[in-house]
Formats: C-alpha cells, sequence, structure tokens
C-alpha cells in the first residue's frame, strides 16, 4: 500500500476509476499521466488524415479509458467511428482542459531530449548540463534515431546540423509529421535551410542550449 | 511460483508497455517485449515463453498476422490479446485466428490475474 505518494484531484479526469484500472499504484498512475502529457500536449486532430486521425482515436480510446478520462474516451471511440468537425472539435477542446490540468497539477513532468551528433564535445557539454533536468536519450548517428523517435515520448530534438542534410530527409520528415521541435547544432550560420524552433553555435554554450530549450517549454506551456 | 516466468508483451506503444508492466511488476516475470508482430515472431523463434500478450494494431505486421506465424510454428504458447476493439466481429476474429483470449482495454488488472493464472497453470 503507497502511503507516500499524493494524487492531485482532476476535474476532467476519474483518478478513481484510473487508480482501478492501474491496480491502485499510484507512483504508477502519475508516470502514466506524466507520459500522456508529453505524447499529447500537442496533438491537433483536426489536419490528421483519414489513417491517421482512425489509428490515433484507437489509441487514445484504450489509453484515456484506462486513465480514467472517460469523456475523452468516449470521444474518441466516436471519432474513430464516425469522425465529424463538431466532434473534432469537442475532442480539441477537451483534451486541451485534460493537458492544462496536468500542466497544472503533476508536479513533475520530465520531459524527454533526443540528441543526435556525433561530436564527444558537445555531448559532454549537453549531458552533464542537461542531465538532471531531463530524460536524455543520445543516437550518434541518424541510423537508429528514426527507431529511438517511434518508441519513445520525445520532446525536443537536438541534433548536429551535419545529420540533417535536407527537409527531404526521413527523420525530418517524421519531426514535421509528429511537430516534434528541433533545435539546430551548428557550425556558423546555417546553410541548409531548415526550418526549426531555434539555432545555437558551435562551440556550444549550456546556457544558451537552456535558455533555448526553456523558451520552448514555456511556449508549449501555454494554453 | 510465478517468478522467472518468461513473458513476452507485443505492444507499440510505450506507454502501454508501462501500464501493462506496472500493472505485472508484482509478479516478477521474466518480460521481453516486442514493438511489433515481426519482432514478436522473432523472438518465439529465439525464446520459450510461456504465455504472449499481443497488441492488434500495430506497424510493420499486426497481432493477427504475427499470431498466424507463430501458431504455424508453437500451438501451444497461450496467445492473449490485449486490445482496444471489442465488438463480436473482433473476438470472433481472436479466436479464429488462433488466440487463446480477447482482453479489451481498459483492462481490470483482476481480470489480467485470472487470465494468466488460467493459462500459467498455477494456483
Amino acid at each position: 500500500m503507497q502511503t507516500d505518494v499524493t494524487l492531485p484531484s482532476f476535474e476532467h479526469i476519474n483518478t478513481a476509476l484510473g487508480l482501478k484500472y492501474l491496480n491502485g499504484n499510484k507512483a504508477l498512475y502519475l508516470k502514466i499521466l506524466n507520459s500522456f502529457l508529453s505524447r499529447y500536449e500537442t496533438l491537433e486532430i483536426i489536419m490528421l488524415s483519414i489513417d491517421d486521425l482512425k489509428s490515433t482515436m484507437h489509441t487514445v480510446k484504450g489509453l484515456s479509458s484506462t486513465l480514467g478520462m472517460e469523456s475523452l474516451s468516449l470521444l474518441a471511440r466516436t471519432i474513430h467511428d464516425t469522425p465529424t468537425i463538431d466532434n473534432k472539435l469537442e475532442f480539441t477542446k477537451l483534451l486541451g482542459m485534460i493537458i492544462d490540468e496536468l500542466y497544472d497539477k503533476l508536479q513533475t513532468n520530465t520531459r524527454s531530449i533526443l540528441i543526435i551528433d556525433n561530436i564527444t564535445l558537445n555531448l559532454d557539454i549537453l549531458v552533464k548540463g542537461l542531465g538532471e533536468k531531463y530524460d536524455l536519450l543520445v543516437n550518434t548517428s541518424t541510423q537508429n534515431s528514426l527507431k529511438t523517435l517511434q518508441r519513445e515520448d520525445i520532446s525536443l530534438v537536438l541534433i548536429n546540423q551535419t545529420m540533417l542534410n535536407s527537409t527531404e530527409d526521413s527523420i525530418y520528415s517524421y519531426l514535421k509529421k509528429e511537430k516534434i521541435p528541433i533545435i539546430l547544432l551548428t557550425e556558423s550560420l546555417p546553410t541548409n535551410n531548415i526550418p526549426c524552433y531555434d539555432y545555437i553555435e558551435q562551440p556550444l554554450n549550456i546556457f544558451n542550449v537552456q535558455k533555448s530549450i526553456n523558451s520552448l517549454f514555456q511556449t508549449q506551456g501555454k494554453h | 511460483m510465478l517468478q522467472g516466468i518468461k513473458i513476452l508483451i507485443t505492444e507499440d506503444k510505450k506507454i502501454n508497455q508501462d501500464i501493462l508492466i506496472g500493472i505485472l511488476e508484482n509478479f516478477n516475470f521474466n518480460i521481453d517485449i516486442a514493438w511489433n508482430g515481426q519482432e514478436a515472431i522473432e523472438q518465439c523463434r529465439e525464446n520459450q515463453y510461456s504465455l504472449i500478450f499481443m497488441d492488434i494494431e500495430m506497424p510493420v505486421m499486426n497481432g493477427y498476422e504475427a499470431t498466424k506465424v507463430i501458431r504455424m510454428e508453437n500451438s501451444e504458447v497461450p496467445i492473449i490479446a490485449l486490445t482496444s476493439n471489442n465488438t463480436a466481429e473482433d473476438r470472433y476474429k481472436t479466436k479464429a485466428i488462433g488466440m487463446n483470449e480477447h482482453l479489451s482495454k481498459p483492462i481490470e488488472p483482476n481480470t489480467l490475474y485470472e487470465t494468466f493464472f488460467k493459462y500459467l497453470n498455477v494456483a
């Protein structure tokens, strides 16, 4: 029996129901709520293709019912079967309210950052400077990065410009599709015209990196 | 008596993997993860599992296709579908393909426990 984990109460989440499906494990419930927040904070279903919409709603309907988000689950089921503009707008509004509540009431929201770089000095600086505050994943090549992106809930990608050649790149395409922000680590002014949230020149200054990340996450936190 | 029993969780969403692993943590199973049906087939060829939890809708290869292949190579291993799909047609298809049980989300932990106790032949 857990006595040291306090669950906040939510207006749009039935925590008693969610705990029931997670066997009363409060720590697990909080972990999954945080994962839900990371995964769906930027979800915009209005522009999704029919196939992507069905796939997303299939996942959301099961997951949200497990977490006690009964209304969201019901909406997801409806949209999965019969999408309309009205029910999609209703879902967007409800999801926004749930995300806002989670932001307000969850005490920890450890975001995952994927670093794609093969320069040891950069990796040392970034891991030492960011490792305590964020959940860091590192790929030293792009070879496994797509798999990492597909399997983990990544909030931000820090990538060396030399590893992202163009907007035709499969990594870039995936990041754009999933709306995962990019911060490019550049030698000088970037020359490959990759749209991104920010550019940070090498040699890296961790304070500039942190400032850029803070600015991004603060922007995302506002709804 | 359940400690060390080897099971396979086939699920493409990490958040769903975390839920299942969290619910099962007290049983000390030896848990492997497959991210899609193709990986599940490969894992089954390399390992002897006492039970497989199988999601249905996955990229690369879905749970139905994976089950068909696994059943050709192993008719005994219990395969439990874990899915958000819950129509009569879904349940029929699950059994017709060769899965042993169909559990629809949200899954009651007690239902999950009863199911694997049933197939793991433990009291």
